[in-house]
C-alpha cells in the first residue's frame, strides 16, 4: 500500500469513528445522566460517567411515593404532575402509538395497493400525498385543536390515534408502494387466472412478499408516533398523557427542569423501540433500502 | 358450429395512444392460432383483454358463444402462461402445481391425486418437492405450463413463452408443445413475435400490426401468399427481398423490369404502370454457374453459412439481395448467373403496399 493510500484509509475511519461518536453522544449523555444525582445534573465543568450512580431517578419515574418524596425534599416546589408515576404515560402511548401505527400501515399497505395496481389519482398522485407530509405540522394546529374540541376528540385516545394516522399515512404510502411495486404484477395475475379473486390474490401472493417491508415501515412509523411531542401536547389536558408530555412535566419552580428524570423517562422509553427493532431485524435490511434495490 | 374463442371489433386506448383499434378474429376448438406480431402491435393488451385484467373499450369477447366481459377473471377459465413464467418461487412446484386446484376449492386428497398425475404426464414428477426458486428458466416454463393445463381451461393462452429460453431448448419444446395440445385437444392462442414459432407451430396465423390483424391464414398462406408487404418482410427466414421494379402494362397483361432483370412476365394484374414492389423470397432466385433463359450475371459480395444451406448475398443493382444455394455453391466475389421463379414472385403495389393478386401466365388468382 502507497503511503497516500494509508493516509486516505485513516481519514476515512477517523470519519467514521467521529461520525459515530457524534450520532451516539446523545445517548450516552441520555443515559449518563439518568443514573447521576440531582447536584450533578447540570453541573460545571460536565461529569460524564458520575462517581455516585443512582436510581433515584428512575424511582421517581415509577413510584408515586419516591416522587412525592423527592417533591416534599424540593420544598413543596414540584409540579403536581411529577407527584404521579410515569406507568400511564407508558400505557397511553402504547395504546395509541400502536393502534395509530396499525391504522396507518393498514390504511396506507390498501392505499399503495390501489395507487400501484390500478393508478389511482393519476400518475401524480404520490407526489401529493409528499406535499401534504411536507406542510409543517404547526401551521394547522390551531384549526385542529377547534375541530377536535368540537368533535370531542380533544383529550382522547382516539383523537391522537386519528391524528398521528393522518400524519404518518403519507409515509406509509410512500415506502409501502415502493415494495408493492418490487412485486411483479405478474404474480397476482397468475393467481387470478387460476381462480383468485382480486385481493385475495394480494392477500396470498403480495402480502407475503412486501411483509418485510410493511414491518419496517411500521417500525418506523411507531418511532415517528412514540416521540411526537406536538399533538400530544395541544390536543390532550390531562386526561391523555403520553411519554414525551409527561417527560415535559418533570419541571420543579425551584431547580427548574429535572434533568435527571427526564434522562430516567428517556432511556426507559427507548427500550420498546429496541425491542421492537430487534423483534424484525430479519426483515430489516432489506426494508430500510425502502424497496429502492430492485431484483 | 360455435366459434371456442370470439373477438369482436375490439378496441383499447391507453391515454393517447390507441393500442387495439378494432380486432376481430375466431379461433375454432381445439386450434392452434398464432398472434404474431412486433413488440408494441398490441397483441399483449389483447391478450389482458381476454383474460380479464383489461376491459376492452368497444366490442365484445365471447366463449363457446357467451360474452365474458362480465365475468371476473377468476371466473372465466381461460388458462395463461405469463412471459416470465410468474411461478410461486416460495412454493414448492408441488404447491405451485396444486395452487389453481387449490384457489377452486378442490378437496385435498383429490388435489395431491391430480399433482401426481399430471406431474407423471407431463414428466415433471422428479421436480416436484424443488422449490419455485430453484428452477431454471426451462423448469419453470415446463412448471408454469403444467400449472395451468391441470386446472383445465377452455382456452389456453401463451404470452411469448420461450422468450427466456435458449435455442436448443425452444426446437424441443416447439414439437412438444404441439404434441401436447393435440393430445389435450387444447384450444390455444399463442402470442409471439417470432415467425418461426408461430410457422412451427400454428394451425393458422394472425399477423398484428399496431393494433390492427392484417392477415389470418394457415402458416402456408401466409408464406405463400403474404397480404402486403409488411407480412411478406415479417414471414421467411432468410427475410425475403423487396426490389424495386417498374411495371409496363399492354392490355391486361403487364411485366415488370428490375435493376438486373428486364421483361419478367407477371401475367394479368390490376396495378397502374410505374415504380412498384417485387418481393422474392431467397429460395425462389436461381443460382446457376452457366447462363440461362432470362438469367443475368451478378457478382456475390459475401457467404453466410448455415450448414445445410448458404446464403449469398449477391450485388443487385444498388442494393444486396439474399439468394438461397446448396453449400459450397459460390465463394466471394464469383459470378453466378441469377434466375427467377416468376410464379411465386410477388408484386407489391407502391402506395398501398399491398400485394396485387394476379393471374400468372394465364393461371387464374
Amino acid at each position: 500500500m502507497t503511503g497516500q493510500g494509508t493516509w486516505v484509509t485513516v481519514v476515512k475511519r477517523a470519519a467514521v469513528v467521529l461520525s459515530m461518536l457524534i450520532a451516539f453522544f446523545p445517548i450516552f449523555w441520555l443515559v449518563s445522566t439518568s443514573f447521576k444525582p440531582f447536584e450533578e445534573w447540570a453541573n460545571w465543568p460536565p461529569i460524564w460517567i458520575t462517581d455516585n450512580p443512582t436510581l433515584q431517578n428512575y424511582r421517581i419515574v415509577f413510584f408515586p411515593e419516591a416522587a412525592r418524596e423527592f417533591a416534599a425534599a424540593q420544598e413543596g416546589s414540584l409540579d403536581y404532575k411529577v407527584s404521579g408515576s410515569a406507568w400511564k404515560a407508558f400505557k397511553d402511548s402504547t395504546i395509541i402509538s400502536t393502534l395509530a401505527t396499525l391504522c396507518s400501515v393498514a390504511f396506507g399497505t390498501l392505499a399503495a395497493y390501489s395507487i400501484v395496481r390500478f393508478r389511482t389519482g393519476g400518475d401524480n398522485y404520490p407526489f401529493q400525498f409528499l406535499t401534504v407530509r411536507m406542510f409543517p405540522p404547526i401551521a394547522v394546529v390551531v384549526p385542529m385543536v377547534a375541530m377536535f374540541s368540537i368533535l370531542r376528540l380533544s383529550d382522547t385516545y382516539w383523537g391522537l390515534i386519528l391524528a398521528y394516522t393522518a400524519f404518518t399515512l403519507p409515509f406509509s404510502i410512500w415506502m409501502i408502494r415502493s415494495f408493492i411495486e418490487d412485486v411483479p404484477a405478474e404474480l397476482e395475475g397468475a393467481a387470478m387466472v387460476h381462480g383468485m379473486g382480486q385481493f385475495r390474490a394480494f392477500a396470498t401472493v403480495t402480502l407475503p412478499l412486501i411483509k418485510g417491508g410493511v414491518l419496517s415501515t411500521a417500525l418506523f412509523i411507531f418511532i415517528l408516533n412514540w416521540s411526537e411531542f406536538l399533538f400530544a401536547l395541544v390536543l390532550t389536558s390531562g386526561d391523555v398523557v403520553t411519554i414525551t408530555i409527561q417527560v415535559a412535566n418533570y419541571v420543579s419552580a425551584s431547580s427548574g427542569k429535572l434533568y435527571g428524570v427526564q434522562a430516567a423517562m428517556g432511556t426507559v422509553s427507548t427500550v420498546p423501540v429496541i425491542v421492537f427493532g430487534y423483534l424484525i431485524q430479519r426483515h430489516l435490511v432489506r426494508g430500510l433500502t425502502f424497496g429502492a434495490i430492485k431484483r | 358450429m360455435i366459434a371456442k374463442l370470439e373477438l369482436r371489433d375490439l378496441h383499447k386506448r391507453f391515454d393517447d395512444v390507441e393500442a387495439v383499434k378494432g380486432l376481430s378474429l375466431t379461433l375454432a376448438e381445439g386450434e392452434f392460432l398464432s398472434l404474431l406480431g412486433p413488440s408494441g402491435c398490441g397483441k399483449s393488451t389483447t391478450l389482458a383483454m381476454i383474460v380479464g385484467f383489461l376491459q376492452p373499450d368497444e366490442g365484445d369477447i365471447l366463449i363457446d358463444g357467451r360474452s365474458i366481459l362480465q365475468v371476473a377473471p377468476q371466473r372465466r377459465r381461460i388458462g395463461l402462461v405469463f412471459q416470465d413464467y410468474a411461478i410461486f418461487t416460495r412454493l414448492s412446484v408441488r404447491a405451485n402445481l396444486a395452487f389453481g386446484l387449490e384457489a377452486q376449492g378442490v378437496a385435498r386428497g383429490e388435489r395431491k391425486r391430480r399433482v401426481a398425475d399430471f406431474a407423471e404426464q407431463l414428466h415433471l414428477t422428479h421436480l416436484l418437492s424443488r422449490a419455485g426458486a430453484s428452477l431454471n428458466m426451462g423448469e419453470m416454463q415446463a412448471v408454469a405450463l403444467a400449472r395451468v393445463l391441470i386446472t383445465e381451461p377452455k382456452l389456453l393462452l401463451l404470452d411469448e413463452p420461450m422468450s427466456n429460453l435458449d435455442a436448443a431448448d425452444r426446437a424441443d419444446l416447439r414439437g412438444e408443445l404441439k404434441q401436447l395440445q393435440k393430445q389435450l385437444d387444447q384450444t390455444v392462442l399463442y402470442v409471439t413475435h417470432d415467425q418461426v414459432e408461430a410457422m412451427s407451430m400454428s394451425d393458422r396465423i394472425a399477423v398484428m400490426r399496431e393494433g390492427l390483424i392484417i392477415q389470418v391464414g394457415s402458416p402456408e398462406e401466409i408464406y405463400r401468399r403474404p397480404a402486403n408487404r409488411f407480412v411478406a418482410e415479417f414471414i421467411g427466414d432468410p427475410p425475403i427481398n423487396i426490389l424495386p421494379c417498374e411495371v409496363l402494362k399492354s392490355g391486361a397483361e403487364i411485366s415488370a423490369r428490375t435493376a438486373c432483370h428486364g421483361d419478367l412476365r407477371l401475367g394479368k394484374a390490376e396495378i397502374d404502370a410505374g415504380e412498384h414492389w417485387l418481393a422474392v423470397r431467397p429460395h425462389v432466385f436461381r443460382a446457376g454457374y452457366e447462363p440461362g433463359e432470362g438469367t443475368t450475371p451478378v457478382e456475390v459480395r459475401f457467404v453466410e453459412n448455415f450448414g445445410a444451406e448458404h446464403v449469398l448475398h449477391v450485388e443487385y443493382g444498388d442494393r444486396l439481395v439474399r439468394v438461397v444455394v446448396p453449400p459450397s455453391f459460390a465463394g466471394n466475389l464469383d459470378t453466378v448467373h441469377l434466375g427467377l421463379d416468376l410464379s411465386a414472385v410477388h408484386l407489391i403495389d407502391r402506395s398501398s403496399e399491398n400485394t396485387v393478386p394476379r393471374a400468372a401466365l394465364g393461371v387464374p388468382a
